[in-house]
């Protein structure tokens, strides 16, 4: 077939329409126009193969098998950078890759690499199938569709601002337009005259112009439309789940109590940050009644507060003085979480770290947390250098506050009603009144490093009466800062816990200097520091409160005199003896828990692949497993046996692909019988045959045999014509005829 | 009541439905993506899906407004012939004014064409044309042909034009013409030799009734106010001083009768009940030059001139339940004086009935039958066993009542001819 002009329209309308779409994959790649390399590849290769494919006669199986083979051949180059050796094994380990990497990345995702695949991959599909219905199909605009499903698919799979704005639709929008009233005029059927031909272009002119106010109007009611925020994968995808991980404020005591031992040992030596930049552990920024924890999804402003792994570059739209920082670990550091300063802007892994390290690697952007998934925690040494901008305002009474956006949040704080109605009287704005807050239990605490049953739980009996609304409050930083950002909250400030610590001088972080901060938002989305000493009582605790905090026969209940404005007198104490913290011995048991916790999270997540692979093969299997069995008996029939044997398989076959169809030949007739069961005309002379052949005096040939399988395969194709499309596609799988 | 409820005023869907038929196919492709764009869009907070369904319907409201304004076009509709060969092709020419205020563009002039009594689906179809623009007032040509037209009758028209908007996604037809008919008439062949008695049956045989004009000169009269001057014999009436002119003896000329099988069981396929037809057409046209001629083809009862025989042709039609006997005791009465009788039918014919029906006739009657028996092609080796044995028999009986097979229309003279010189 040779290719005529409309041919060439299609070619170069589906170039166009298939083209648009990569451009919205324009903000989502680091490392130079790899994205762009891949997308104009997947859609040049698709059009030409199509084209070519078609133009030569060849059908549906050449051309898949073209596009599998065009395919290997450009994904190792695109997954490796460049043709060289470990091209073809990137290749494909970046096919298995891809799609993960592309859907659960911060932007922006790495290229040349297995992220860029998926977009050779989607322009390619896509590109074919526009291809095959412009030249096969005599819709107009079906093969728009595909080329729109496109341009879905790459929104969806780019990041959620978006990369050109609106004039890529409406270029889009217009081109579509054109090509399916090119397209209509083709398919109309009306011949081009010389006269209709004149009048064919000057009947361009006003399609012209309608194109153009139709976009005009189009781009006023686009632009005026407000929607909200973007559904992309990357906010889709489930990400990586910490909530089950123990967090150092769990913890909090074997950094700084008797149990842990860690006070005096060397945690992290960072290097490269000045003294008393902040060292961030975890960001704790959810409470589900029991303890704080680090969740997804708790910022319903932002579309990046989730754990997704990112690639050696972020685009971080936080603000600050930029910094390098390099980290090293210590043997006495232990556990998943991963020490950052600021707002991340690349993590590089050093030498010592293990390879896929960055594989295994999520981060929150909003919460600024890293962390490794389970069972992949960094070992001893292991060092990596950070990239980041540090910015950390302080919380005054004068900043102005964000409205807090988690009802939940706030309704779980609400057992601390007695101690935030009590301080916070009188105070004229929320900030103020965290600040009344942090000073009333400031002065109402008193501090504890440790004890039996302090890292237990941050539950709410342990928080409410056994602490703030306790007499005597006693406890760590970790119960001060939980305390404090559930009182925030209450009061109407978003606030979350941050463990975290200073670096020293020397920037060897150790126990001791770990402590736990509160951050709340103010109304320009920035997450203001209350540090610990504003709310973190420094009166030693005595005596008693070490086992059961709040002593041994039960926490006495806080009286709360409502303040009023000038009273700045505190509620008198009864002084409390303070804890000995060599009296108590740490509860060593508190490590085995964490560790089976750990595992046993990580098995979940293992298991759950394991059963969704097993899903899929067993899918496969069962829907393969027909037609497979059925393949294998036509080679059984075609090859086996003596060529008289063969004529039996054919006419057998037969049978069995009418039966699949939906015939119905009863079983022990003669052949003719059977032929005429099914369509008596075109099949009596292929029975009669196959019985002169079977029951002759000579053997028949071999090459005879194959001719005539030729014929029982035109007449299955007969058959199957006749069936509706649905009989046709069950047939594939219809195992009635295997049994 | 059901029925009466729902032909009442037009309902929102009904009103729907009808904008969807006014939508070419491009405008439906662009409606769906307008709708997949405009459901996408807001559900997934895509501006730009938004923005291209508003786009789609956009451009589709406008062309919508567009063909709702008024618009009107005179034309007429010419066709070059309208009588055809079957297979053949008929031109025509559309002229179209344009009396809108506004040009009407490249406007496409659609030309259905729906066939009749042909064999086979009756299914409409359309010829396309182009106009050229056309400007206010002014008149345009369109150009069509219709090519392989089956053999029965067409009807042509009502011509429509086509309006669409600029982008050609909301169609208008605006109906403006009459229709017309085209007859496809079967195919013929002249035929020679049609046997005996045909060569001396010239001047037929003379009767006892007068005839003023004819052949055998039966004596003189005198003249009277209102005969004709041809016949006036100038040689007695110079004698006798008073106009004389001559009788004749009326000739009883031979009567010819083609009888067509019309059950559509007698012919194993389509194809054969329309070369029984060219049979017959090919015989009317040899027969009709010098005998009376009647055909019948089940109900359809034909005479006159060979060419309104052929007429007469384009409109028979096979039927499921046609009794060739009792068409043949029609076609008895219908043509008393009948002495030869031509009975076509199909190779799956019982030739019995052929018997039969010559049966309804004269004694003196000479049957001469033609089966349409278009040779088997290739598929003939795969005929059942069964069917092989009842054709056959069939032939068996078919030779033995005298019915000769026609497999090919060019074969149809030789066939006559010997068949012809076959005694009765």
């Amino acid at each position: 077939m040779k290719l005529e002009r409309q041919d060439w329209w299609d070619i170069g309308y589906a170039a166009a329409l298939c083209l648009l779409p990569v451009l919205s994959w324009a903000t989502t790649f680091d490392g130079g126009p790899w994205w762009w390399v891949a997308g104009v590849l997947g859609v040049v290769v698709g059009i030409l193969l199509t084209a070519g494919t078609i133009a030569t006669g060849g059908g549906p199986g050449r051309l898949l098998v073209g596009t599998l083979a065009a395919y290997l051949l450009l994904c190792g180059p695109l997954a490796h950078g460049g043709v060289g050796g470990g091209m073809v094994l990137a290749g494909l380990k970046g096919t298995l890759e891809g799609w993960p990497m592309l859907a659960a990345s911060h932007p922006w995702v790495d290229a040349p690499g297995a992220g860029v695949l998926p977009v050779l991959q989607m322009t390619l599909l896509a590109s074919v199938a526009v291809t095959v219905l412009a030249m096969g199909s005599r819709s107009p605009a079906a093969p728009v569709l595909p080329a729109a499903a496109l341009l879905a698919g790459a929104v969806f799979t780019a990041r959620t601002e978006p990369a050109v704005g609106l004039v890529q639709a409406l270029v889009f929008g217009v081109l579509a337009v054109a090509w399916v009233r090119q397209r209509s005029r083709l398919i109309e059927g009306a011949p081009t005259t010389r006269d209709s031909l004149v009048g064919h272009t000057t009947a361009l002119v006003p399609a012209v112009a309608v194109l153009a106010i139709g976009a005009m109007l189009a781009a006023f009611a686009g632009a005026a439309v407000d929607l909200g925020n973007r559904t992309v994968l990357r906010g889709v995808v489930p990400a990586y789940d910490a909530t089950g991980l123990v967090t150092p404020l769990d913890r909090f005591s074997r950094y700084r109590g008797p149990t842990g031992n860690l006070h005096d040992r060397p945690l992290l030596t960072v290097t490269g940050a000045e003294e008393g930049t902040r060292v961030r552990l975890v960001t704790l920024d959810s409470y589900d009644g029991d303890r704080w924890i680090p969740a997804n999804d708790t910022d319903p402003t932002r579309t990046d507060d989730r754990f997704l792994r990112i690639g050696s570059r972020i685009d971080n739209p936080a603000v600050g003085e930029p910094v390098q920082v390099a980290i090293t670990l210590q043997p006495a550091w232990r556990g998943p979480w991963v020490a950052t300063v600021g707002a991340l802007d690349g993590l590089e892994f050093g030498a010592d770290a293990p390879a896929d390290a960055r594989r295994h690697l999520r981060y929150n952007l909003a919460t600024r947390t890293a962390v490794m998934t389970d069972g992949n925690e960094l070992a001893t040494d292991a060092s990596y250098t950070v990239t980041a901008r540090v910015h950390d305002p302080e919380f005054t009474a004068t900043t102005a506050t964000a409205e807090h956006h988690d009802e939940d949040l706030r309704d779980r704080a609400a057992f601390l009603d007695p101690a935030v109605q009590a301080w916070a009287a009188g105070a004229t704005s929320p900030a103020e009144a965290v600040l009344l807050v942090a000073e009333s239990l400031q002065q109402a605490g008193h501090y504890a490093s440790g004890g039996r049953g302090f890292d237990a739980t941050l539950g709410e009996q342990r928080l409410g009466a056994g602490f703030v609304l306790a007499n005597p409050t006693i406890g760590n930083e970790a119960h001060y800062a939980a305390a404090m950002a559930l009182m925030a909250n209450r009061i109407g400030v978003p606030a979350r816990v941050v463990v975290g610590a200073q670096v020293p001088a020397g920037g060897t972080v150790r126990g001791e200097h770990v402590t736990a901060w509160i951050e709340l938002l103010a109304a320009d989305g920035s997450w203001h520091i209350l540090d610990a000493e504003s709310f973190t009582s420094s009166q030693r605790a005595k005596g008693q409160g070490l086992d059961t905090p709040g002593g041994g026969d039960g926490p006495e209940e806080r009286i709360f005199i409502e303040r009023t404005p000038g009273d700045d007198k505190p509620p008198e104490e009864e002084p409390v003896q303070p804890p000995d913290p060599e009296e108590a011995e740490g509860p060593e048991d508190a490590e085995e828990p964490e560790q089976s916790d750990t595992r046993a999270d990580g098995d979940r997540d293992l298991t759950g692949w394991l059963w969704y692979l097993l899903g899929m093969a067993g899918l496969a299997v069962v829907v393969g497993a027909v037609p497979a069995v059925k393949w294998l008996r036509r080679r059984r029939r075609l090859t086996r046996g003596r060529a008289a044997d063969r004529y039996v398989g054919a006419w057998a076959e037969l049978l069995d692909q009418a039966c699949d169809l939906g015939h119905r030949v009863p079983t022990g007739l003669t052949r003719p019988a059977e032929a005429s069961h099914l369509d008596q005309r075109r099949l009596t002379p292929l029975a009669d045959r196959v019985d002169r052949e079977v029951f002759g005096a000579v053997e028949p040939e071999p090459v005879a045999a194959e001719e005539f399988w030729h014929l029982v395969h035109t007449e299955v194709a007969e058959l199957r014509s006749q069936a509706s499309r649905p009989r046709r596609i069950w047939a594939i799988f219809n195992p009635r005829s295997l049994f | 009541m059901a029925d009466l409820e729902l032909s009442g005023t037009p309902g929102p869907l009904r009103r729907a439905s009808s904008i969807l038929d006014n939508l070419t196919p491009a405008g439906r492709g662009v409606l769906t993506l307008g709708i997949a764009a405009l459901v996408v869009g807001p559900l997934a907070g895509y501006g730009e899906f938004v923005l291209l369904g508003t786009l789609c319907m956009v451009l589709l409201g406008f062309g919508v407004v567009l063909m709702r304004l008024p618009a009107r076009v005179r034309a007429q509709l010419h066709l070059d012939r309208t009588v055809i060969v079957a297979g053949g092709s008929v031109g025509g020419r559309l002229v179209v004014t344009n009396l809108n205020p506004m040009p009407l563009a490249t406007a496409a002039v659609e030309v259905p064409v729906t066939p009749r009594f042909t064999t086979g689906r009756e299914t409409p179809s359309a010829v396309m044309a182009r106009l050229p623009t056309l400007g206010r007032r002014r008149r345009g040509t369109a150009r069509y042909r219709l090519t392989n037209l089956a053999r029965g009758v067409h009807l042509i028209g009502p011509a429509r034009v086509r309006r669409t908007d600029p982008l050609r996604l909301v169609v208008r037809r605006i109906e403006c013409t009459t229709s017309a008919e085209v007859y496809a008439r079967p195919a013929t062949i002249p035929i020679g030799e049609l046997g005996e008695g045909s060569v001396s049956d010239l001047e037929g045989k003379p009767s006892d009734e007068i005839s003023m004009s004819d052949l055998a000169f039966h004596a003189l009269r005198e003249y009277v106010v209102g005969d004709d001057l041809r016949h006036v014999h100038w040689r007695s009436s110079a004698r006798t001083g008073e106009l004389y002119v001559r009788q004749y003896h009326d000739t009883r000329r031979s009567q010819s009768t083609v009888l067509i099988d019309d059950a559509a069981a007698a012919y194993l396929r389509p194809a054969e009940f329309e070369l029984a037809l060219s049979i017959a057409g090919s015989l009317a046209l040899r027969l009709g030059t010098d005998d009376d001629l009647a055909l019948v083809c089940g109900d359809l009862r034909i005479e006159g001139p060979p060419g309104r025989i052929l007429d007469g042709l384009c409109r028979a039609q096979t039927r499921p339940d046609s009794d060739l006997v009792a068409a043949a005791a029609r076609a008895a009465r219908f043509a008393p004086h009948t002495s030869r009788l031509f009975v076509i039918t199909g190779q799956r014919a019982d030739p019995q009935t052929v018997a039969h029906a010559g049966r309804r006739f004269r004694p003196d009657v000479r049957l001469i039958g033609l089966r349409a028996a278009i040779a088997r092609p290739e598929a003939v080796e795969r005929w059942q066993v069964e069917a092989e044995y009842d054709a056959r028999k069939r032939d068996r009986v078919a030779a033995r009542v005298g019915l000769v097979d026609v497999p090919d229309l060019q074969m149809l003279p030789k066939v006559v001819a010997i068949r012809a010189r076959r005694p009765a």
